[in-house]
């Protein structure tokens, strides 16, 4: 069963994404991660490929078990200072929902 | 009988005044054709696969929750393509962003859409930007430059210049997104990479080529992965330090390669972040392996045709200090006796972000364990390398220090 679109499941899913792009953050310590990202910026070093890879992983995360969401095919737009929690809801909440 | 007819009338009113007030008030903003990934599932509910379906995304200037019901009424929407009228499917409210609705339903292939609410002004659909799934060409993406200046450790004073240069010219997104692999891009690129020195003891050269690459990116274990896979028309040069004529073109061919992240190798870094506990981009061992056709008479390495295999890997030992090591093979094939049939290079690169003088020295993160998070674009370096590479393949024992930055 899809789980609910609400905002727990969603940063949940939201840290799985962090994760399968490889960036260290534990999915188990989503609670604790999220409170730092509003700090983190996301590395220009990443900038060239990561809005494609986090683009991909929001798909094979969110559409898979448990959550079988839809996704929008929007990559990100990365600035100099967005940090990870700018992209949670500059980004993420918009291009996921529920069909 | 007059006292229902009134309250009739005021009902119609009533209703009618709502719809005009509704029309105004929920005016659209814009609206915009996508082609989302969307799951398929059984009749249990679980998902079997995902497919996609298409979706006009509409912002409307403002909502109320009262306005709710009569927004998900596929009945308020008008969707005329081409001029005819579409049936709409499904509408849906995001559950993230109250001022955003989704319209589902048969959108795909005309040449202009437009949507209406409640009988208000049509607004056009925005079909241009379907993003990845779409036929579109991009320009100028994927751009990196990175230039490194770097002082030799030797008696003499020696300085030479380093530079990468990758230029994607057009991008083409493809829509395979199916099972493990999701297909980035085609793209046109322009390369360069090379070293202009103050002596000849330098290693000076430089490799530019055009070429077609393929970008598939596939997860194993939960991570995600990328490769590239190209052929490319390659000129390599090499320089003559002092003379008139700076740049001898000593060859000029086709080069055919694949490029590849080697799945778990970053597992290790990916467990240590997650203890130290800041975010970094755990990096995978990438290697890469490219035949180069012989060109010209094949008596020199610069000319023969070989195999080239090269590695790098890094470890982020902190959030600002960051060591890399690579290591080139060329194997040459239907060698002259005079020469070795095989040769290699390797490296090894301390880097530190110059970030760190905004927050603490990279070697007291290493033994403290925390930080923030590493910017990566300004650093300086001591490098250790030995051997031959290409396309000079000269013999070098070098130590260096240097600074690097990429944009």
């Amino acid at each position: 069963m899809a789980r609910e679109l609400n905002e727990e499941n969603r940063k949940e899913a939201y840290c799985k994404v962090l994760a399968c792009t490889a960036v260290g953050a534990a999915e188990s310590n989503c609670d604790k991660l999220f409170p730092k990202l509003v700090k983190v910026v996301v590395p220009q070093s990443l900038h060239e490929d990561y809005p494609v890879k986090l683009l991909a992983c929001a798909n094979r995360i969110c559409t898979d078990e448990p959550y079988g969401w839809s996704v929008d095919p929007q990559e990100p737009d990365l600035g100099d200072d967005t940090t990870f929690a700018d992209l949670y809801e500059s980004w993420f909440k918009k291009i996921v929902w529920q069909l | 009988m007059r006292k229902s007819t009134i309250l009739i009338a005021t009902v119609l009113a009533v209703q009618l005044l709502g719809a005009i007030a509704l029309s105004q008030v929920l005016e659209l903003e814009e609206a915009k054709l996508l082609q989302p990934r969307v799951p398929i599932k059984s009749d249990s509910g679980r998902v079997i696969g995902t497919t996609t379906v298409h979706v006009i995304r509409c912002r409307l200037f403002i909502a109320t929750v009262a306005d709710s019901g009569r927004i998900t009424d596929s009945s308020n929407w008008k969707v005329l393509a081409d001029g005819r009228a579409v049936a709409i499917e499904g509408v849906r409210w995001s559950e993230a962003d109250s001022l955003t609705v989704r319209l589902i339903g048969p959108f795909e292939g005309y040449d202009r859409l437009t949507v209406s609410l409640l009988g208000g002004k049509p607004v056009l659909v925005d079909i241009s930007e379907a993003a990845v799934g779409s036929r579109k060409w991009g320009f100028g993406k994927g751009t990196v430059i990175d230039l490194n200046l770097r002082r030799l450790a030797e008696q003499k004073a020696l300085f030479a210049f380093d530079y990468d240069f990758n230029v994607s010219m057009v991008e083409h997104y493809l829509s395979a997104g199916g099972g493990d692999l999701w297909f980035r891009s085609l793209s046109l690129n322009v390369t360069s990479e090379g070293t202009i020195g103050s002596d000849d003891e330098v290693r000076n050269g430089s490799e530019s080529s055009l070429g077609i690459a393929a970008h598939p990116y596939y997860f194993v274990g939960g991570l995600i992965y990328g490769a590239e896979l190209f052929v490319s028309y390659q000129v390599e040069t090499q320089m003559n330090a002092g003379e008139d004529e700076l740049f001898d073109v000593i060859n000029e061919r086709l080069k055919f390669g694949v490029e590849g992240e080697i799945p778990y190798t970053n597992v290790p870094m990916y467990k240590l972040h997650t203890v130290t506990g800041y975010t970094r981009l755990a990096m995978p061992l990438t290697l890469s392996l490219q035949y180069l056709p012989q060109a010209g008479d094949g008596d020199t390495y610069n000319d023969l045709a070989r195999f080239d295999i090269k590695a790098r890997y890094e470890l982020a030992l902190s959030p600002y200090l960051i060591l890399q090591a690579e290591w080139r093979y060329s194997r040459f094939l239907d060698v002259p006796p005079v020469l070795d049939q095989s040769v290699s290079y390797h490296s090894l690169t301390f880097a530190q972000d110059l970030d760190v003088v905004k927050s603490k020295l990279g070697f007291l993160a290493l033994m403290l364990g925390r930080g923030e998070e590493i910017q990566g674009q300004h650093f300086v370096f001591y490098r250790i390398s030995s051997g031959r590479r290409g396309p000079a393949f000269e013999d070098i024992e070098e130590q260096s220090f240097g600074f690097g930055t990429y944009f």
